[in-house]
């Protein structure tokens, strides 16, 4: 059991203790294909690869609880082995933010430097720092027997954060990105201008499965899908504004997308809770332009 | 039509629905605080100025934001105006490449400058991350005003689109302490300093009560129940602000992820001034 006062605080500065850091989640796993499992807690996945020797880990789930549960589906798995290596596939805690739980032994931190210069800037109590980076826009790796490659599409969500394509597995994974059903809650720093430009590039790729960071594998149908809705929400934005609808009025927003949208999109996952705050992000993104710099330039941090 | 208000000797502020901009007509021209949004607003911004300053035009505009509802119409609000931002802010507007949105022509670099505009002494300040790329605070020292886009005089933050809330507050606070009469946001009614150090009260009580909340362990994505957890918290400190009861369930559901996530890009971490660093990525 973690205990949620001596539990790795991420970014809190309160002195309360963590309890829902520490709050216990059952993770549970099956094969893909190969070396390649998918591990699950019901909301967020992730996947890990069996080497010769040990094992490579990608992300580390949401809290100090959920990595110690990762950890334990992977020992029940391969029992006995190292995790040698941890990959991030993005900057954000509720992802990475817990090697230090995960894996306390990782000799290897690997992330794209545009997420590694956050992580290493930002301190998080629990976030091990990256001890192998890349640059640019694909890097193939072999560790330990297992074969992968990272691939950075530029601006989608967070900051470096990239695609892990297991060309033997026909299988991509990625996270905060496409995920079944609409967005979540208000797409927390997606970077919205080249989102779908972005994305669209990994669909030249050859895999069959697409396992993001939460919920269940989607098909490239189902790839496909979840980007048309983003376009789809984009437009809905505009004529919420051209109806004199108030980008900051939250109650107002989702009172018209409730009145406009449920026939068209009801039955998507999670309609109920988000539609509003889905269409409210992109209302602001239309009015204000794009925040920041990897809205202006598409290119996710830029790095060359 | 807008109707300027002087709120100290030749500077004004006038307001376009729940947009607020300023400008200040002094011995050697006009200078203007962005443009609003749209052309319409722009041009009627341009005749309000016409009007406070005998037919004059702007011949400098300070671009305080890169956000489109504040700065976004400067071609036709002032095509021939020198264009005035932080560099931070110039890159965005360079990379955006709005039509409508007037490249800066003159870079305010690092922390700001101070500097002579129109005959009337501007300090130019960037503190740090607050909302949006090089939020300039524009500190007319000789006037006793500041103009600063992202606070507001009462509760109506909505998402909080594109703060950066670990250094927002601790930024609004170090400005407040300047010795000004009037503080002009860019959004709702005028301001006072003490009025600004409550905006920034009010993040952190957010900030606060979100964060107890995720250490409860409630469901943080569910704005049915962070909101009036949240809610209940401050109600009593803050329920006075207009639109407290409105906006408090969508802004502590931003400000929650902030601790889910640990914070968005490089503005949020200890190190945001190397987004000023010529390595920095462009």
């Amino acid at each position: 059991m973690i205990d949620p006062s001596s539990c790795h605080r991420g970014i809190f500065d309160i002195g309360a203790p963590l309890n829902g850091y520490a709050f216990p989640t059952t993770v549970s796993y099956r094969p893909v294909s190969g070396r390649l499992w998918t591990a699950s807690d019901g909301i967020y996945r992730s996947v890990f690869l069996e080497g010769d020797e040990g094992v490579i880990a990608f992300d580390t789930f949401w809290s100090p609880a959920a990595a110690s549960s990762y950890r334990t589906a992977i020992d029940r798995v391969l029992p006995g082995r190292e995790i040698h290596t941890v990959v991030y596939s993005h900057d954000h805690l509720d992802h990475t933010g817990f090697a230090r739980d995960l894996a306390p032994e990782a000799s290897t931190i690997i992330a794209h430097v545009d997420a590694a210069r956050v992580i290493a800037a930002r301190g998080s109590d629990g976030q091990a720092p990256a001890t192998e980076t890349w640059s640019g826009e694909r890097r193939s790796f072999k560790i330990d027997g297992a074969e992968f490659e990272l691939i950075n599409p530029g601006a989608t969500h967070g900051n470096g954060n990239v695609a892990a394509w297991f060309a033997d597995a026909r299988t991509l994974f990625m996270v905060d990105t496409v995920i079944p059903g609409v967005g979540y809650t208000f797409f927390p720093d997606w970077h919205l201008d080249s989102y779908v430009s972005n994305m669209r590039q990994l669909q030249e790729l050859d895999w069959d499965s697409f396992i993001p960071g939460h919920f269940w594998p989607l098909d490239r149908a189902g790839f496909h899908e979840n980007l048309a809705y983003y376009e789809r929400i984009s437009e809905v934005a505009l004529d919420a504004l051209a109806e004199g609808v108030d980008p900051d009025d939250y109650p107002a927003i989702d009172a018209w997308c409730r009145e406009r949208l449920g026939g068209e999109l009801g039955r998507v996952f999670r309609y109920q809770e988000y539609i509003g705050m889905n269409v409210m992000r992109y209302m602001l993104h239309h009015v204000t332009g794009g925040w920041g710099l990897e809205d202006a330039c598409g290119t996710g941090g830029g790095t060359p | 039509m807008l109707i300027p208000e002087e709120v100290a000797s030749g500077v004004f502020t006038v307001a376009a629905g729940d947009h607020r901009t300023a400008f200040v007509v002094g011995s050697g021209g006009v200078v203007a605080l962005n443009s609003f949004g749209s052309r319409d607003r722009a041009q009627s911004y341009r005749q309000a100025i016409a009007d406070a300053a005998g037919g004059a035009e702007p011949e400098i505009v300070v671009a305080t934001i890169d956000h489109l509802d504040h700065t976004g119409a400067t071609a036709d609000f002032a095509p021939r105006a020198e264009i005035v931002a932080h560099e931070l802010c110039a890159r965005v507007i360079e990379g955006r490449g709005a039509p409508s949105q007037r490249l800066p022509q003159r870079p305010i670099r690092g922390g700001g400058e101070e500097l002579e505009l129109g005959g009337t002494r501007f300090a130019l300040r960037y503190l740090g991350p607050t909302q949006g790329t090089g939020n300039l605070a524009v500190h007319l020292p000789e006037h006793r005003v500041l103009f600063l886009a992202g606070p507001r005089g009462d509760a109506r933050y909505g998402l909080l689109p594109d703060f950066h809330l670990r250094h927002v507050t601790r930024i609004w606070r170090e400005i407040a302490a300047l010795d000004v009469d009037v503080v002009i946001p860019a959004r709702g009614r005028l301001m006072t300093t003490a009025e600004l150090v409550r905006a920034a009260d009010y993040l952190d009580a957010v900030k606060r009560a979100c964060q107890e909340g995720f250490a409860a362990g409630l469901p943080i994505w569910e704005i049915e129940t962070l909101g009036p957890f949240v809610s209940d918290r401050l109600r009593e400190g803050f329920g006075d602000l207009p639109g407290f009861d409105r906006h408090i369930g969508i802004t502590s559901i931003r400000v929650v992820h902030h601790y889910l996530m640990g914070g968005w890009g490089m503005e949020d971490t200890a190190e945001p001034d190397a987004l000023l660093e010529p390595s920095a990525p462009q």
